[in-house]
């Protein structure tokens, strides 16, 4: 079942604790209709200096884990695991050392810039504003590094850009406005949440290379959240892939790729188109919808759209396997594993999978 | 899109989920607002009641009647509940014949500007172009007089040499009523004239005052009925206003009652004169803005559900 | 530029049709408008003065024209009771409804901005403590029954259920404070003026002797008496606009703290009060603007039902003297100006929002 080759990546980490611990995180919602179970039970770590991909459809808990770490949760929220950054333990952190510490050490970068840009204050004022308060750096200290930053994040004469309003400003130039916030006090962990959704096709690799650039200048570590695989592809050291608020499978993004594993990531990278595919080959498109959190099954919460869902599938929640910190994934019957091809041939024979999920002929591997 | 949810609960779990911070609470505040206005309801019903029958409940005694042998000014007992006047006249009785008035004024004045409002607004936005822009014109300068200066100067107007009368007094509150009402219906009857099965009916050729009458109006009702809620709190407020003052009729309505008992030594040994028709007036304007603002609600819910 | 013209014109459209139609209006009560103006009450000398000075017999555009030039002109005519002119007693009346409304704006926004900010800062909140609902309930029942055991009075008895529903819902902390700001903002919108007035009066003028009901003194005669002879209507002035106040910035910051621009400023590490007052209040000052405009009518409406209830000798008492003396020659043309003003406030508030919110800048330079 442990068929996954062995891995360099994180044999050569450089210190012997990474920078960004989480640990068995579990995040609920009180709504009206009831808990919603957003997140249930993530663990991941991230290495100083490394890029992690999170990857997952919309509800997938991505966004949720990223606003958890930033501590930008609602009250309505009850977290429960750890989140160890550096020597610090995030969800207990004393008052004096939480003050400069959000936007210092950590800062985030958001994925609408048309809304995350305060319309009536200055770019200037809005860059300016954290290293003031967090470094004491006096005005015109703090502007001539705001000009300097902008400048490095690719905003043409930015002396100019500093009195202006993000209104003036186009969406891929506000993303930049943005990103130069976010790095205003050179943060150890940038988080960047959908960076380039928002935004034009043709901005978007801009966005991307900038930010990879920066972190490579930086040394910074970064998560890079998405819902698509492409933008992870090339540009993560590692790749979580989301759903339904857990993490089913986690690996290195050439692992991934080569080998995927989990039944979910196989169909997701099943269902883009990729060059190196003969034209006309079609996408193939997972059946169904994102389960409701709120009534979350105690059992593998793909299993509905899975075609390789057995009746194990629906009595339990599939345990993380794998190669710990290498090649991990939740799935009793792995994709790409005699496992999961035999679950698959019996489902085809059937027609129907255990979950009455109807399918037809489909060979499943990797990309042949 | 952003990622900006709503706290009503109907966006999708997950990632988008994030009820901020700002969010109505829902819940068990839901059930106590309920609580409110059923007892809101209840007051304004027993008023009601009480006001209008007042002459056939064997509780209220007559205001015209002297009670001598009670005291002049006497305070609240059990004979009479809010005590006497000047002339030892029963004062629950007064402000019950006096609520009479004024709910009747406020109810006729409201009353005409909900169908002249009504009327102005549904066609300003039923047929928008010029109709729409001299009905908002119209409006927009009505609204550029303060609503008692306005008051004041029709009803001045309208005054015989014998004092003010009901009727220029209701005139005038009615013109007051008619702008806001109109542009409550006029927004609503614009959103509705958009929809689907409105452009429907035209284009099948129904005439105009079919459309306006069977498909419109139906809808913009609820709009119009909860705002009146409102407005008839406002017509009350600016008449007591008004008899404060002593620019209203001589009739006794809880304005001219509070106004017969605002002087400083009626205040120092009777407050009950001033404060029992201000304590009513009060929580009638509670209730009325309770059970407008409540229907308006309930109605955004209805709408957004649609 | 071209929408500040656009509005102007708008504006002066709207004050032209205003006047005329109550000047019009004016001109329709029967009779020689000089002697029903007077109710007969003064010499055949002002009469004739006056049917010179009002034009009677033209049509009634002639007048109004003859009258709009006065009153450009600032000749506002003269009480033909009394042969004084309106523009005399207005410069002696202007100066106390000025304050008092500079005053009662003061008391409103200082109610209004940080209860709203507060308010809306707590909503949605997580309760501190977890206290039952019944249990406020409670006590404030044990309360009640406890002051009838021991005979205190009715209105002892509503202020300390009042305080202690205060401290509970401060207890419970997070949404129950909004909830209480809300609630009490709910109830003082309920309050009429005049109830207000007369509440006020009863118990700081009589029972608990902290304000006198003698008039207006000027800020000449001593800055201490001025105060103390304008802070009770100015209170009640300012408490009876703060409500509309509250509510609209509560709604609106509620909405921008939503906003994306939030939970940068958040990630940004910026502290709660800097998020508050510079990245949220600022956008919601734009409607808190827009109301102060419209809110112009309602302080024009306290202001005459509190001159006339406090003795307060302003404009707004000026109005009501002027209307129950039947002198509606002098009662329109405050009519006028009060309308003048009141339009004008609206087009200083809507100019001025351009140096608030720089999109609507934008927009206008554009359109």
């Amino acid at each position: 079942m442990t068929d996954a080759p062995p891995l360099t990546e994180s044999d050569d980490a450089p210190s012997d604790q990474p920078l960004l611990r989480v640990e068995d995180l579990r995040v609920t919602f009180d709504s009206p209709r009831g808990m919603v179970r957003a997140i249930n039970g993530v663990d991941f770590t991230l290495e100083q200096g490394k890029t992690l991909a999170i990857v997952g459809e919309s509800g997938s808990g991505k966004s949720v884990t990223a606003r958890t770490i930033m501590n930008l949760l609602p009250s309505t929220a009850t977290i429960e695991g750890t989140i160890g950054f550096d020597d610090l333990d995030l969800r207990n952190v004393s008052k004096a050392r939480a003050k400069h510490l959000m936007g210092v050490d950590i800062a985030m970068v958001f994925q609408d810039p048309m809304t995350s840009l305060n319309p009536v204050k200055r770019i200037g004022a809005q860059l300016t504003e954290s290293m003031r308060y967090h470094l004491g750096m006096s005005r015109a200290d703090a502007t001539e590094r705001a000009i300097e930053l902008l400048g490095k994040v690719g905003i043409p004469s930015p002396a100019q850009r500093i009195r202006q309003y993000p209104h003036e400003l186009s969406g891929g130039m506000r993303q930049r406005v943005v990103i130069a916030i976010a790095l205003a006090c050179e943060p150890r962990l940038l988080i960047a949440d959908e960076p380039t959704t928002a935004l034009d096709v043709t901005v978007q690799k801009h966005i991307l290379d900038l930010l990879g650039d920066l972190q490579a200048e930086e040394g910074m570590s970064m998560i890079l959240i998405t819902h698509d695989l492409g933008v992870a592809a090339g540009r993560a050291d590692e790749i979580a892939v989301m759903y339904a608020g857990r993490i089913v499978e986690r690996t290195s993004a050439t692992q991934l790729f080569a080998e995927s594993r989990h039944p979910y990531t196989d169909a997701l990278l099943r269902s883009i188109p990729q060059v190196s595919q003969p034209s006309h080959t079609r996408l193939t498109p997972i059946p169904g919808r994102p389960p409701d959190l709120i009534n979350l099954p105690d059992a593998c919460a793909y299993a509905p759209r899975c075609r390789f869902a057995q009746a194990d599938c629906l009595e339990s929640v599939p345990p993380v396997q794998g190669v710990a910190g290498m090649h991990e994934f939740a799935c009793f019957f792995p994709a790409n594993t005699d496992r999961g091809r035999e679950a698959l041939a019996s489902n085809v024979a059937a027609g129907t999978t255990a979950a009455g999920l109807e399918i037809e002929g489909y060979v499943s591997g990797g990309v042949s | 899109m952003t990622a900006i949810s709503r706290s009503d609960g109907t966006t999708g779990a997950g990632d988008h989920l994030v009820i901020p911070d700002g969010g109505v609470p829902a819940g068990p505040k839901r059930r106590k607002g309920e609580l409110g206005y059923r007892l809101a309801v209840g007051w304004l019903v027993l008023v009601i009641f009480v006001c209008f029958f007042g002459d056939w409940l064997w509780f209220v005694k007559d205001p015209g009647t002297l009670n001598a042998s009670s005291g002049i000014k006497s305070g609240p007992s059990g004979d009479h509940w809010m005590g006497t006047d000047a002339l030892t006249r029963d004062m629950f009785a007064r402000v019950v014949s006096g609520g009479r008035e004024s709910l009747m004024i406020g109810g006729i004045a409201t009353a005409i500007g909900m169908v002249v409002g009504g009327l102005l607004g549904l066609v300003a936005g039923y047929f928008r172009g010029w109709v729409d822009s001299l009905i908002s014109a119209a409006t927009t300068i009505i609204f550029a007089v303060p609503a008692l200066v306005l008051v004041l100067f029709v009803a001045a107007l309208r005054a015989n040499s014998g004092g003010q009368s009901r009727t220029s007094l209701i005139g005038a509150l009615s013109i007051l009523a008619i702008p806001p009402i109109t542009r409550i219906v006029r927004a609503s009857s614009l959103q509705w004239s958009e929809r689907e099965f409105v452009q429907a009916a035209r284009v099948i050729g129904a005439k105009n005052g079919r459309i306006l009458f069977r498909t419109v109006l139906p809808n913009v009702v609820p709009a119009l009925v909860s705002f009146a809620f409102l407005a008839l709190g406002i017509t009350i407020v600016v008449e007591a206003g008004l008899a404060a003052i002593g620019g209203s009729i001589p009739e006794d309505t809880w304005g001219k009652i509070i106004n017969e008992g605002r002087g400083t030594l009626d205040l120092q040994n009777a407050p009950h004169i001033a404060m029992a028709p201000s304590l009513v007036l009060f929580l009638t304007v509670l209730a009325l803005n309770w059970v407008g603002d409540s229907l308006v609600r309930k109605l955004d819910i209805r709408e957004a559900l649609l | 530029m071209k929408y500040a013209l656009t509005r102007l014109a708008q504006a002066v459209v709207i004050l032209i049709v205003v006047t005329f139609l109550t000047f019009w209006m004016q001109t329709l009560l029967p009779g020689n408008p000089c002697i029903v103006a007077t109710g007969g009450l003064t010499s055949d000398e002002l009469v004739a003065k006056c049917e010179v000075d009002l034009k009677v017999g033209e049509n009634v555009f002639v007048r109004y024209a003859d009258w709009g030039t006065n009153f450009i002109s600032g000749d506002l005519g003269e009480s033909y009771v009394n042969g004084r002119t309106v523009w005399d007693d207005l410069k002696q009346r202007f100066p106390p409804t000025g304050f008092l409304f500079l005053y009662s704006q003061v008391v409103a926004l200082g109610v209004a901005v940080p209860g709203g900010i507060w308010a809306a800062y707590m909503a949605g909140r997580k309760a501190k403590r977890n206290i039952p609902t019944w249990l406020p309930f409670a006590i404030v029942g044990g309360i009640v029954a406890v002051s009838i055991a021991l005979g205190t009075s009715v209105f002892t008895l509503i202020l300390l259920a009042i305080f202690a529903t205060v401290v509970i819902q401060t207890l419970r902390g997070g949404a129950a404070q909004d909830q209480l700001v809300s609630a009490s903002a709910f109830f003082l919108l309920s309050v009429p003026v005049v109830v207000l007035a007369i509440v006020g009066q009863w118990l700081f003028a009589i029972r608990w002797n902290l304000y006198d009901l003698s008039g207006y003194t000027p800020p000449s005669e001593g800055l201490f008496d001025h105060v103390k002879s304008l802070w009770l209507p100015s209170v009640v002035i300012g408490l009876s606009l703060s409500p509309v106040y509250l509510r609209l910035l509560r709604a609106d910051m509620i909405q921008n703290l939503q906003q994306d621009f939030v939970n940068v400023a958040k990630a940004k590490g910026m502290p709660p009060s800097t998020i508050l007052l510079r990245h949220v209040l600022r956008p919601s000052t734009l409607t808190l603007l827009t109301v102060a405009g419209l809110n112009v009518a309602q302080l024009v409406n306290g202001a005459v039902i509190v001159e006339v209830l406090y003795d307060v000798d302003g404009m707004g008492s000026y109005l009501v003297s002027k209307f129950l003396g039947r002198e509606f020659i002098v009662v329109q043309t405050l009519v006028a100006l009060i309308a003048t003003i009141f339009v004008l406030a609206n087009l200083a508030v809507d100019l001025f929002y351009g140096v608030v919110d720089p999109r609507v800048r934008v927009e206008r330079s554009k359109g």
